[in-house]
């Protein structure tokens, strides 16, 4: 199961939706709660659920429209969780971004690697994904893992050098290559990079509502070393 | 009936002022900017001790000679233009789209930095502007 939600610079949901299509997936169901703020995307005049759940074949993907209410993470992490073991899923891919300063001199961003289980590590390691080191992981995701650690559920968070509070195309492309060749996918991340920049631009008031949610997400812990005497 | 066509006459003048002013105040949610297809670009400031550094989003800017950075009294200007039109929609009854041309920044600065030593680099669609705090200060001596 693929997840992909607004979060350092919409690099998870670009990424996600952007995978959704390219496989052909389709609408299999929703995510709603009456604590979502009460919007409601519509595309080509069709109103859709802002958080979708799409699945082709044996892979899942779910993404949001809309930046996941910092009080809501919790609950929002244990359904989710709940959800993936009631369908037996094999394990979690969260995608997403890094926030790095140095990020306007970067070609090409590097991805990086938190595998949940040993295993996952392993799994991470052997396809040269570097593994992050120390440090934190903030937001929606670190919920997720918490629950997938919490009920032995495995999977990996891939994130790719970002910026911080520009939707980063270039950066969704890099952690899509970094998935197709850890899972065996052939996606073609040309047509992405070729429309980054207008991308950038209708997605600029969807980044700004999510870095207001981000704002109260602890992101500011993700520059931040841990707390470990060793 | 020439009373009648007068009753009418207002109710129809009355109707097209209702309607101009729901319009006027529909129009007034899109910033003024936006609708004389100026975007204010999306911006990320942090300090270093020595710098205030800031970036600006500019996609669809072609090359730095497209770009102009100015400081007007304790205000940094920059301004943009983007070669090829650009239109996005916009979900509002009376303005559905918006042709994008250029962009526009005001940056009010803080009194502590050198303007003269201002230093702006274009990359990968974003402007990095470097500005030099001034250094004031004094050592003291421990007794």
């Amino acid at each position: 199961m693929v997840l992909g939600f607004p979060d350092t610079g919409l690099v998870g949901a670009i990424a996600a939706t952007y995978l959704a299509e390219k496989t052909g997936m389709i609408e299999i169901g929703f995510i709603d709660s009456p604590y979502f703020p009460p919007v409601l995307p519509f595309h080509k005049h069709e109103p859709r659920f802002p958080v979708r759940i799409m699945a082709k074949d044996n892979i899942v993907t779910i993404f949001s429209e809309i930046a996941i209410p910092v009080p809501l993470m919790t609950s929002f992490a244990k359904k989710l969780v709940d959800y993936l073991i009631e369908r037996n899923s094999s394990g979690v891919i969260m995608l997403g971004g890094i926030a790095v300063p140095n990020r306007i001199d970067l070609q090409k961003p590097t991805v990086y690697g938190l595998g949940i289980t040993a295993k996952d590590r392993d799994f991470l390691k052997s396809n040269d994904i570097k593994l992050l080191d120390e440090g934190f992981l903030a937001g929606v995701y670190a919920q997720i893992v918490k629950e997938c650690i919490k009920k032995k559920v495995g999977g990996v968070v891939l994130l790719a050098e970002s910026y911080v509070n520009y939707p980063d195309p270039g950066a969704a492309a890099a952690v899509l290559e970094a998935f197709s060749k850890l899972y065996g996918y052939d996606i073609d991340t040309q047509p992405l990079l070729d429309q980054a920049e207008e991308l950038k631009i209708k997605l600029r008031e969807l980044m700004k509502r999510t870095m207001e949610t981000l704002r109260h997400a602890q992101k500011g812990y993700e520059q931040t070393l841990p707390l470990l005497y060793r | 009936m020439e009373e009648f066509f007068e009753i009418y006459r207002r109710i129809r003048e009355e109707m097209r002022r209702i309607i101009e002013e729901a319009e006027r105040e529909f129009e007034e949610l899109i910033p003024y900017e936006l609708r004389e297809g100026m975007l204010e670009p999306l911006t990320h400031a942090y300090e270093t001790p020595s710098e205030l550094v800031i970036m600006l989003d500019l996609p669809l800017v072609r090359s730095k000679d497209d770009i102009s950075v100015r400081v007007d009294e304790d205000t940094l200007i920059v301004e943009a233009s983007i070669q090829r039109e650009f239109s996005f929609d916009i979900e509002n009854p009376f303005f559905r789209s918006c042709t994008l041309s250029k962009y526009r920044k005001e940056i009010p600065l803080p009194e502590n930095v050198d303007i003269e030593s201002i230093r702006a680099r274009f990359r990968n669609g974003v402007l990095e502007i470097r500005i030099p705090k001034r250094r004031r200060g004094l050592r003291i001596e421990i007794e």
